[in-house]
């Protein structure tokens, strides 16, 4: 009986997340006090869907960094007790003052490298309690964000003074297609199916991711063997609906 | 058999050793390389490190880069991957079994164990779906005692088996005194 092709998860490494791992080493060497200069902020941005969040908060996980999803709703005092919080401290205080020196301290005492998303959503109004955080305990501060986010730093001389790099998450590559399908299922494509798939996701690694589990049932439903063809990628792909 | 395990004199030890020393400055080597790092000289002996290195693969030590190339893996002690877990879940609040795969490169019975112990512990609740959802953030992770519980169940299963068994002694008992009566 032939076997299955299984859908594995696995997180991999596309061009995009090898960019974010130099982005992050060259952070860490810079606050190591290897280089002059108090560049300590990051910024990540790029367009929904090209996984950015995802590789932010995989290595936040495995390098017991600090990540912060804003809501909408919050006030300054809000985002100041989301961040006490994060950094360990239980009962954050009631008042702005306070609450930003306990997060300071904690700073201090235990730097840890923090991440923020979606920050562009509130304008300036937290970039600059991230500049000071920033400015005040050293640490290292990544915002990460969609495409007005570099323009408001820009807009902020004091934050983009400060902001060490920029990085722009781009469309998948052909090569990063071929990989992630590789690696997840251990498929090979045919020039004509990685067409189809680089097409159809237009660079959207959560398409690729989808369009992957949709492949991998089509070939075992169709019972297909060897390279992927432009047929079942187009099946896969429901391109062939499309039209 | 762990990388960081105590070193035994086998040839399986050889090989390891050979290839902490070819990796030491975190690069990749190949299976040439490794042969003749552990001087490996007979061709028995180099079919035998391949089935060494297939193992090695196996057990999660070694990843293959690519044909005849491979690396060491960066292994997290249990209590790490968990961690590494707890955070992922508290970043994503709802998380699939596949997130954590991916995320936290755990195995997939591990990363499912993990968070149904946690739905016991009452700190999240997992849907039809599959997907588990963060509904008592404590902060610290919470204690898991999933080891505590499979051996509660491996003595409770044990239990089970000898009451079994010394039914049906018992019944096996009485039917041959009934038989004897009968005599």
């Amino acid at each position: 009986m032939e076997k299955k092709v299984q859908f594995s998860p696995r997180f991999v490494n596309t061009r995009n997340v090898r960019s974010f791992a130099v982005l992050m080493d060259a952070l860490m060497f810079a606050k190591s006090g290897h280089t002059d200069g108090d560049e300590r902020l990051g910024c990540v941005w790029g367009r929904a869907g090209r996984g950015k969040t995802r590789t932010v908060q995989t290595w936040a996980a495995n390098n017991d960094a600090v990540f912060i999803e804003t809501v909408r709703s919050w006030s300054e005092l809000d985002f100041l007790k989301k961040i006490c919080l994060e950094l360990g401290i239980r009962n954050p205080a009631g008042r702005r003052g306070k609450a930003f020196s306990d997060a300071l301290d904690s700073l201090l005492i235990n730097p840890r490298v923090m991440f923020f998303d979606e920050i562009e959503r509130f304008g300036q109004k937290y970039l600059e309690i991230v500049r000071d955080l920033a400015k005040l305990s050293g640490g290292i501060f990544v915002l990460v964000g969609e495409e007005e986010l570099p323009h408001l730093m820009r807009q902020n001389r004091r934050v983009w003074s400060r902001t060490y790099r920029e990085m722009e998450f781009l469309p998948a590559e052909p090569s990063d297609v071929v990989s992630y399908i590789n690696q997840t299922t251990g498929l090979k494509l045919s020039t004509e199916a990685l067409a189809i798939f680089h097409g159809v996701s237009g660079g959207d690694i959560r398409i690729i991711r989808r369009d992957t589990i949709n492949l991998v049932h089509v070939v075992n439903s169709m019972e297909r063997t060897g390279d992927v063809t432009g047929e079942t990628a187009k099946i896969a792909c429901k391109a062939a609906l499309k039209g | 058999m762990t990388m960081g395990g105590p070193q035994k004199s086998s040839f399986a030890n050889k090989i390891r050793t050979a290839i902490h020393e070819l990796t030491a400055a975190g690069t990749e080597c190949s299976t040439t390389n490794i042969s003749h790092q552990a001087f490996i000289q007979k061709p028995e002996d180099h079919k035998r490190m391949l089935g060494v290195l297939c193992d090695f693969r196996k057990a999660g030590e070694l990843e293959r880069v690519s044909l005849g190339v491979y690396a060491l893996t960066n292994r997290k002690k249990p209590e790490e991957k968990r961690q590494v877990m707890w955070r992922v879940l508290r970043m994503r609040r709802l998380v699939t079994i596949d997130d954590l795969v991916e995320m936290a490169g755990v195995h997939r019975d591990y990363a499912g164990e993990w968070l149904r112990t946690l739905e016991k512990q009452g700190v999240v609740r997992i849907g039809t779906n599959g997907a588990a959802r963060l509904i008592k953030d404590s902060l610290e992770m919470p204690e898991v005692t999933d080891n505590a519980e499979k051996l509660r169940a491996l003595r409770e299963k044990k239990k089970k088996a000898l009451s079994a068994a010394l039914n049906s002694i018992e019944i096996g008992m009485d039917k041959a005194r009934a038989a004897l009566k009968d005599l």
